[in-house]
This record gives C-alpha cells, structure tokens and sequence, in this order.
C-alpha cells in the first residue's frame, strides 16, 4: 500500500493530500490541467521530495528506501518516452531487470512482452513503432520490472495521452489485470469515460486538494464534476456494464 | 537512427571478440612497420619474436620498432581507445548521438588549461614536469563537461539543441583562451600549442603510455559497473530513477570518468578530432547501442582507426609527418554530415 499523509508541494500548489492506494484496486486520479496530478504521482514514487507531509510505502517513507529498493516495489510508466537509439524491443524490456537482475529475466521479459501484447514486435527496433506500440513496449517494462515483488505498485501518468481509443483500452485492460493479480494501480487520467470504465475509485483533485474521492458513482456527479472543471454533464448508465458515461450536457 | 539489420533473438550474433582483437594485433604490426626506415611486417613479428626468445631479429630493426615504434602504437591504441570510449559515454550521458568530446568542449577546455599551464604558470615552475600539465588538462576536460551537463543535460529533459549550443559557445570560448594565449607565448611554447590543436603522436615514449594506460583501466573496470545504467538513462534521467538508476552518482561519475579520458588523452597527444564521434555511431549500427558492446567495441575500434591514421598520416607526405588530427577529422567530417542529415530527413 502507498499512503500520501498530508502532503504538500508549494511549487505546483499541491497542499494537504491524504490518500490511500491500497493493492488490489486501480484508482483513477482526474482533475483539470495543473490540479496537481502529475506531480502527486511523481511524489508518490519518490521522485520528487515534497515541502510538507510524507509517502509512505507499507508503513516506511518511501524515501528512506535505496533507489533499487524502490524500483523493485514502485514501477513508473511515464507519458510518453523518446527514445532516440535503436534499441530492439526486447532490450528496451529488459532494462526493467536492471534493479534486480537474475537468472529468469529472459523468462520475465518474455512473459510481460506477452501480457502487454508486445511479443510479436520483439525483434524490430524501437524506433521504428508506432506511438501506441512504443507505450505498450514501456508497458512491458514496467511489468518486467515489477515481475518479482509481492504487492507492487504501479503508477501510469496519463498512460493513454497519445493514444488510439482502442490502444487506450488496451493499456488500461493490461492494468486493471495487475490490479486484479494485487497490485496496486494508480492512473493519472485526462479522460473521465476511461476513468469510469476501468478504475475502482476516483480521486477528483482541483487546485492542488482533494475535491471528490469514492467510487465511479459516487465521483461522477453533475455538481462534482461542475465545481471541478466548470461544465455541465449528464450522467447516464453504460447500457452494457452499467458503468457511468459522462456526457457533455 | 537505424541499425544496420534486425536480428532475430536468439541467433544474435555479435563480431566475435576474437576476430576483433585479431584484427587489431595485425594492425599493429602493420602500424609498427610504417615509417621513414622499411621494416616489413615479418621483420616487425620477428623484433617481437626476439623478444620472446622464439627468433633473431637485427639489433637495428630492434632498436627502432622496441623504442620509436611500438610504443608510438601503443600509445595510439590507448588514446584511441579513450577518445572513442569517452565519445560513447558523453552520447550515453547527453542522450544525445552527436556529443562528442570535441563538440561540448571536453577537448577545447582541456586544451586551454593545459595551454593556460603551458605559458602562464610552466615558465615560473620548471621542476614541474609533465605531471601538472595532465593534471590541468584534466582540470579544464572536468569543469567544461560539468558546465554544459549543468546548463544543457542535468534535468535530463532538456533540449538536445540547447545542449549542442552550451557545447559549442563553451569550445568557442576555449579556442578564443587559447588564441589569447597564443599571442602572448614564444616560439616554443607556441609550437607545442599547434600540437594539441592538431594532435600528434610524434611525443610518444614508454613513459607517455605508461602515464596514459592506467585510465584505461579505469574506464574498463568501470564500464562493466556503468553500463546498465548508461542504457537506462537512454530513455531519460527520470525513467532512469523510476528503474532504480542513482542518477545524479551516475553524471558525476561519467563526468569524471570522461575528463580523466579526454584530459589525459589531450596532454599527451593533443585533440585528435572527431574519432569520439565517429567511432561510437559506427559500432552502434553493428552490435547496437547497449553499453555493454559499445564500450569494449568502441574502444577496440577507435585504438584501431588512430593506429591506421597515424601510420597514414606518416607514410602519405614522407618523410614529412602531417598531423593525424587531420586525417581522422578528413574522414570524420563528412560521416558527421551524413549522419547530421539522416537525423533530419
């Protein structure tokens, strides 16, 4: 479990964020351009030391852990990676080994290219692929990277932003999985209908705070969602999951 | 960049080692038989022979492959070698395929120091000897890497352009010190800065390699420890941290590890133009751009191409000796053009 105790970034304008990602669940977290996500994210990983508060990993400052310590537990899929050199694509999943490299890597790096449905492209070079390949390839990292710890954490910052509709899905069916095996998941998501569909809960940030969090229903609410970002929505029912479907009043 | 085929996984196949290292042992010889005086490559196995107790070879013969030639090689190799490596390693740090030592200003700060210690501080110190010189040109490889890294890499995110610009306003500055300095140095001092500026492995001795060997020892100990990381942070300084790569030790380290390179390499045999760029993209299109081949490919390669060079630029004009700087940056140029303009279309 990763828990956020009061934590504040003066920067970015985050302040008082308390949260708990706990194993098992994907958590979508969503709010307008500069609510403060994407750096919630990067102190939820460590990378970045926060002004006030603490992260803790199961119960340890999640700084206090050596770098390879944490990158045995917390896997990072960013945005979008450039990557100029032509690296095949098998290499570009094996450097998710590279904190804790063993005798069955080949076997791990196998196993994630084939759960992020990259094992077909194993042998072409990294760039000559597609945006949504690439993403899926990074996808396949982390997954290599998180292959051997118990209640891993992975952390996706807006992982469809470049995306097709049905690269989108793709990716997020792959973490909903690894939700569903015990990891837990936390998604940085710009698209409120992929939040819906897929997430467990939402955490609804606005101006640096916690605005909403609770589960797709209780989150998507007209006067939540118009406080949020200042727009009218209707929300009906996904006719086939009953999942809500947020559409512009 | 593309790689020059894609294998498939298993049968990768890498140029054997041993091919490699072959290769560089004939060049080699044929290094050590160029040269006003002809010794053929037999009479030069023979010399080496002789001193295994396995042949005779004339004491002439001896006399000039044991003390003028060999170690002129040997120290080719070893410069070679650090250039091409300390080329890879910048490109790895940078992320960035056309640094190179001589582009961010490793080279042009190492010189200016060690011309700055030439005419400013060498005339006051006599007993200081060769030392200091390679200790200044260290000085100045170190703080002119640290520089660009600061103004154009350290956030990883930064504009390769920016990089690229922060390198080129950094050499400028060292060749403008150095013109400075040359209007002020005499005649000597002013012929041995037109040997760093062209390179020449005319100075070369046992003892300019033995001073010259143990940082390659350096670089090859700590290429297996940098590797990994150096192909992590291929992907970015930040993705690199999300892997468990200690990011900031890491820069410092190459920052380090290529100033000891290029500083050493520049005190004794001036900046040899462009085998730093050259080399590494060569032998990323053959085994690709792991570290892991890079790094002992590259330096395999580039101890090659200064010993082919360096006999070229002895025999082309003799018994006249043009500058091997000259040669390697003919060649090097235009495969930076060529690369410049695959990058753009």
């Amino acid at each position: 479990m990763i828990e956020a105790r009061d934590l504040s970034c003066r920067r970015t304008g985050l302040a008082g964020v308390s949260l708990r990602f706990r194993c098992g669940e994907l958590v979508a977290i969503c709010g307008p351009n500069g609510a403060g996500k994407s750096t919630l994210l990067s102190l939820l990983c460590g990378e970045r030391r926060p002004d006030g508060g603490e992260v803790l990993l199961d119960g340890r400052p999640v700084l206090a852990l050596p770098s390879a310590q944490r990158a045995r537990r917390i896997g990072v899929l960013p945005q979008a990676s450039s990557l100029a050199f032509a690296f095949r694509v098998d290499e570009v999943v094996a450097l998710g080994r590279l904190a804790a490299p063993g005798p069955d890597d080949d076997a791990i790096v196998r196993r994630a290219m084939e759960e992020a449905g990259v094992l077909h492209l194993a042998a072409r070079t990294y760039p000559t692929l597609s945006g949504g390949e690439k993403q899926r390839v990074h996808l396949a990292r982390v997954l290599a990277q998180l292959a051997d710890a118990d209640g891993a954490h992975l952390l996706l910052d807006e992982p469809t932003a470049s995306l097709d509709p049905a690269q989108q899905h793709a990716v997020l069916r792959v973490a909903r999985k690894r939700a569903r095996a015990g990891f837990a998941v936390v998604a940085v998501l710009h698209d409120l209908g992929l939040a819906a569909r897929h997430a467990d809960r939402i955490v609804l940030l606005r101006a640096g705070r916690v605005l909403a969090e609770g589960t797709p229903w209780e989150v998507l609410e007209p006067s939540l969602l118009r406080r949020c970002y200042g727009i009218e929505t209707t929300i009906l029912a996904h006719p086939s999951d009953g999942t809500p479907l947020v559409v512009a009043a | 960049m593309q790689r020059a085929a894609e294998l498939p996984i298993p049968a990768r196949r890498l140029p054997p080692r041993l091919l490699v290292g072959a290769a560089l042992a004939c060049l080699c010889v044929l290094g050590a038989s160029a040269g006003a005086m002809a010794i053929g490559p037999l009479d030069v196995v023979r010399v080496l022979a002789a001193q295994l107790g396995l042949a005779v070879a004339e004491p002439m013969h001896e006399a000039v492959v044991l003390s003028i030639r060999l170690p002129r090689v040997v120290l080719g190799m070893v410069h070679g070698a650090l250039l091409a490596c300390s080329g890879a390693l910048l490109q790895g740090l940078f992320r960035n395929p056309l640094a190179d030592p001589g582009l961010l200003g490793t080279s042009g700060g190492a010189m200016v120091a060690a011309a700055a210690w030439t005419v400013l501080a060498a005339p006051h110190l006599p007993d200081a000897g060769g030392w200091a010189l390679a200790a200044s040109a260290f000085a100045g490889a170190l703080g002119a890497t640290a520089l660009v890294l600061r103004i154009g890499g350290a956030a990883g995110r930064a504009e390769p352009a920016v990089l690229l610009l922060a390198g080129v306003a950094i050499n400028a500055f060292a060749m403008a010190a150095t013109g400075l300095l040359l209007a002020i140095a005499d005649d000597a001092q002013i012929r041995s800065m037109t040997f760093w500026s062209l390179g020449s492995l005319g100075g070369s001795n046992w003892a300019t390699v033995l001073a010259l060997a143990p940082i390659l020892a350096v670089l090859a100990v700590s290429a297996r420890r940098i590797a990994p990381g150096l192909d992590a942070m291929l992907l970015g300084a930040r993705e690199a941290g999300h892997l468990g790569v200690e990011v900031p030790r890491l820069q410092r380290l190459l920052v380090v590890v290529t100033a000891l390179a290029v500083g050493g390499s520049v005190a004794v045999a001036g900046t040899i133009g462009f085998v730093g760029l050259v080399v590494p993209n060569l032998v990323r299109m053959v085994v690709g751009p792991s570290h892991r081949h890079l790094l002992p490919f590259s330096a395999a390669f580039g101890a090659g191409l200064v010993v082919a060079s360096d006999a070229i630029a002895r025999v082309v004009a003799a018994p006249a000796e043009l500058p091997i700087g000259v040669i390697t940056t003919l060649v090097g140029v235009p495969f930076f053009l060529h690369l410049l303009r695959r990058r753009l279309g």
